[in-house]
């Protein structure tokens, strides 16, 4: 069926986008349209509709070979910052789940939620900028969202480590989340667009 | 190239790579995907300006040359000229 190849194409495209970090919408809703006028050209010209699709697809290139053109697009630094903010929050939760959960307990006992959230809201950042290299549609808000909820947690830590709820250790790490989430905030923020917008 | 296909009348992708097979004889044949991540970079770099807006009843991507892009095809055909007149003085001919 022609809509179905045309379908499987696109997704293709969407997938080796994603997995060189390049994905945006634009450059998917493109191609889509430049194969659907590729296909009413041949058409006009007195190809089958199964001749006109595959002609219109060959002539296109693979998606692969388009995915590589569109990686060279983005800037390196661009990926470093991802792959070094999804470091910097592997090792947050690695230390956080260490020093707070088995080798230095919280004093006070309802603390251990708290704490718990944070971890798993940084477990879950994690794993949003590691998907982030393609900054898909979806993974967007999530991110912006997870960052706010690391920056919050943060400030509660510190606020709780000032009122001795919790040890004072807390504070220094309530203070490096916060300034992880604002740099990250900082860094998401596309020029001229909404947090939330697509790049 | 791209830059001159669309310095006279903006166009859509599709178009435009129509344009560089019709202006080229059919010599330039490239995967036409490729045209697209190229059209992008030449956006960010501020030569290209793109829009959506509806062309033929069909919701379509629009590029244009913007002041820093014609610029940069005058510097380029400048470019391309002296190189081309460089080239057939020590190989003979011309166009």
């Amino acid at each position: 069926m022609r809509h179905d190849r045309i379908a499987a194409y696109v997704n293709e495209l969407a997938r080796a986008l994603r997995a060189r970090g390049a994905y945006t919408r634009d450059l998917v809703d493109e191609v889509r349209d430049h194969l659907v006028d590729s296909i009413e050209a041949g058409a006009r010209r007195g190809l089958s509709a199964d001749a006109a699709e595959h002609e219109a697809l060959a002539n296109v290139g693979s998606p692969e070979a388009v995915a590589e053109h569109a990686a060279a697009n983005v800037p390196r630094f661009r990926r470093r910052m991802l792959m070094t903010l999804c470091l910097c929050t592997t090792c947050s939760v690695a230390y956080l789940t260490l020093s707070l959960l088995i080798l230095r307990p919280p004093r006070a006992s309802h603390a251990w939620p708290a704490e718990a959230v944070l971890v798993l809201v940084v477990t879950a950042l994690t794993f949003a900028w590691a998907k982030a290299g393609g900054l898909s549609p979806w993974i967007r808000p999530v991110l912006v969202l997870g960052t706010i909820a690391l920056g919050a947690l943060g400030c509660v830590s510190i606020f709780a480590a000032v009122t001795g709820d919790f040890e004072g250790y807390s504070a220094v790490l309530g203070t490096l989340f916060t300034i992880q989430a604002l740099l990250t905030l900082l860094y998401l923020k596309p020029r001229g667009r909404g947090f939330l917008s697509h790049p | 190239m791209l830059l001159s296909v669309v310095a006279n009348t903006p166009g859509h992708g599709y178009a435009i790579a129509e344009a560089l097979r019709s202006r080229s004889d059919a010599v330039i044949d490239l995967a036409e995907g490729t045209l697209y991540p190229a059209l992008h970079r030449l956006e960010n770099g501020g030569l290209l300006s793109g829009r959506w807006s509806e062309v033929n009843g069909r919701r379509r991507r629009v590029y244009q040359l913007t002041a820093k892009g014609a610029r940069a095809l005058t510097q380029k055909r400048r470019e391309w000229n002296l190189f081309a007149r460089t080239v057939y003085a020590v190989v003979g001919g011309g166009p």
